[in-house]
């Protein structure tokens, strides 16, 4: 809804959209306990919303600078009601939340800010949920917010990128959806629903586009795909506790075959087209993991040779690391060890060394391992981090991630 | 004999000037009531609002608003009040519309598609008057 009023009324009202939506959710509070929840919920709060957007209008709409081409329409009243309305209606209310989607993620936005304003007005978090999934207060989060609208004021009015610019608007919009998705994900200081919600809402933004025909390109599909990997294998990767559970170590009977299926579903649509984007490898990689009987039973030597690919296509620490840690599968710890020593940069991250203690322990080195296992609990930031370790430690297990 | 225009007058050719016209809109019932059915006169307002903004859309389109019927006809020195309706329903101001046109010519065009022409309705189509004195 607020995508809806957002394009009547233009970048620079963000706040008035968000006051009417407001006043819907607080009037559906106010009635629904009384007169029951209607038979079709959403159209009630369109209804409202579209009467009350009219009411701003009519009272306001002589004070504040208009959208060119809807202030005409949106002054008179042959046409103000007709014009909301026509707002209002199903098809173009998911339009809009592409196009708010777009805004939201548009390059003059700096990217953290895109992400608290993407959970504030696309997925209706609150200020004190956003810091909650942030490990911030809600200061600082105000704050990101208000230079956030800031930017997004100075936008103007709502479009959807077309043609030759559909292809590089959408690159920053997937990789906003892709840290939503790891801050939810990856985040293991917090166990409440927040963290489901921003998997889910970064599943949503994201099929949404695979569903319109201009965002429905390789690379979108790609992302999902690899999302949707990860999400399959969310139940299997914490404990009843909520720590971690290594790879090796899940309860694959836990993984989500529906999923799984999906996501190889969406990966043979990415493949369509003629570009490879990190995406497209890291899904594939994902693909082989979630396909595998086993945590020995894995293809090794084929993840091996995606993340040569994948080196390719962005190069960093991270994916050499992993990439040390898939050869030291396919082809022994040796050879796993001396890739990893090559590795720069990771100096600081306890999974670094972590896994130079595996895999020196793999060779009979123990003092070596026990030195490099000393660095990486020093270097944990967190109990949860040690608590891991001391874990991998005891059993001398293998250092991947789910 | 003058063969060349000189680029005096060149410069005198003035663009036409633009000049705002009303649209009144007389009878042209909906014939469907909003009470009874909110949906139908949704859809009738709609045919409103798609020649309105193809009006908007040409910039020329500068406001307007429909009328409630009824209201005071206020007359003479004494301000003889009487209450409407005044006329025959077909009679009747139901709103206005103003456009900004080169022409009357224009601005007869331009209200091609108004929806009031398949409700039995008239259009009245005048020109404001610039007052230079």
């Amino acid at each position: 809804m607020v995508g809806a009023l957002t394009r009547l009324f233009g970048t620079q009202h963000l706040e008035l959209a968000e006051d009417v939506v407001q006043e819907t959710l607080l009037k559906a509070m106010r009635d629904w306990p009384y007169h029951g929840v209607p038979d079709q919920p959403a159209a009630w709060l369109h209804r409202v919303a579209k009467n009350l957007a009219i009411d701003q209008l009519r009272r306001k709409s002589r004070g504040v600078e208009l959208l060119k081409e809807n202030a005409a329409l949106l002054r008179s009243e042959w046409t103000l009601s007709a014009t909301v309305g026509e707002a209002f209606a199903k098809e173009s209310i998911a339009d809009d939340q592409l196009r708010m989607l777009f805004a939201c993620c548009h390059p003059s936005i700096p990217r953290e800010q895109q992400v608290a304003l993407a959970l504030r007005t696309l997925c209706g978090f609150s200020v004190p949920e956003i810091a909650r999934a942030f490990v911030t207060n809600e200061e600082t989060i105000n704050k990101r917010l208000y230079r956030a609208r800031e930017a997004f004021r100075a936008l103007g009015r709502l479009e959807f990128p077309a043609g030759q610019d559909a292809a590089p608007r959408l690159r920053p919009v997937l990789s906003t959806i892709y840290l939503l998705f790891n801050e939810g994900y990856n985040s293991t200081e917090h166990q409440d629903h927040i963290r489901e919600d921003m998997i889910e809402e970064a599943l949503r933004l994201c099929d949404m586009l695979a569903r319109h025909s201009t965002t429905a390109r390789p690379e979108t599909h790609a992302l999902l795909a690899l999302m949707l990997f990860h999400a399959a294998r969310s139940e299997a990767r914490l404990d009843d506790g909520g720590a971690i559970v290594l790879l090796q170590d899940q309860d694959r009977t836990k993984w989500d075959r529906e999923l799984i299926g999906l996501a190889d579903r969406y990966l043979q649509r990415a493949a369509h087209g003629t570009e490879l984007t990190a995406y497209h490898v890291e899904a594939a990689i994902a693909s082989v993991h979630a396909n595998a009987p086993s945590f020995t039973g894995t293809d090794w030597p084929t993840i091996v040779g995606l993340y040569d690919r994948l080196l390719a296509l962005s190069p960093s620490a991270i994916v050499r690391f992993n990439r040390a840690i898939a050869l030291a599968q396919a082809k022994g710890a040796a050879d796993g060890l001396a890739e990893l020593e090559r590795v720069d940069g990771l100096e600081r991250s306890h999974l670094y060394h972590a896994a130079r203690a595996e895999l020196l322990r793999a060779l009979g080195r123990a003092d070596d391992a026990q030195e490099a296992f000393t660095r990486a609990h020093s270097l944990a930031r967190s109990p949860k981090e040690r608590e891991l370790l001391d874990r991998k430690n005891e059993r001398g297990g293998a250092v991947l991630d789910g | 004999m003058k063969t060349n225009t000189n680029v005096r007058d060149k410069a005198d050719i003035k663009q036409p000037t633009m000049s705002k016209y009303m649209f009144l809109f007389r009878g042209g019932e909906p014939g469907v009531d909003p009470m009874s059915d909110p949906a139908g006169f949704g859809a009738y307002m709609m045919t409103w609002k798609t020649w309105m903004e193809n009006l908007a859309k040409t910039g020329k389109y500068l406001g307007g608003d429909p009328l409630e019927p009824g209201g005071k006809t206020v007359s003479g020195k004494a301000m003889k009040m009487t209450d409407g309706p005044f006329m025959e329903g077909k009679e009747v101001v139901g709103g206005y519309v103003i456009v900004e046109a080169a022409s009357l010519d224009e601005a007869v065009a331009m209200s091609k598609g108004c929806p009031i022409y398949t409700h039995d309705g008239v259009v009245e189509i005048r020109a404001v008057q610039h007052l230079d004195f």
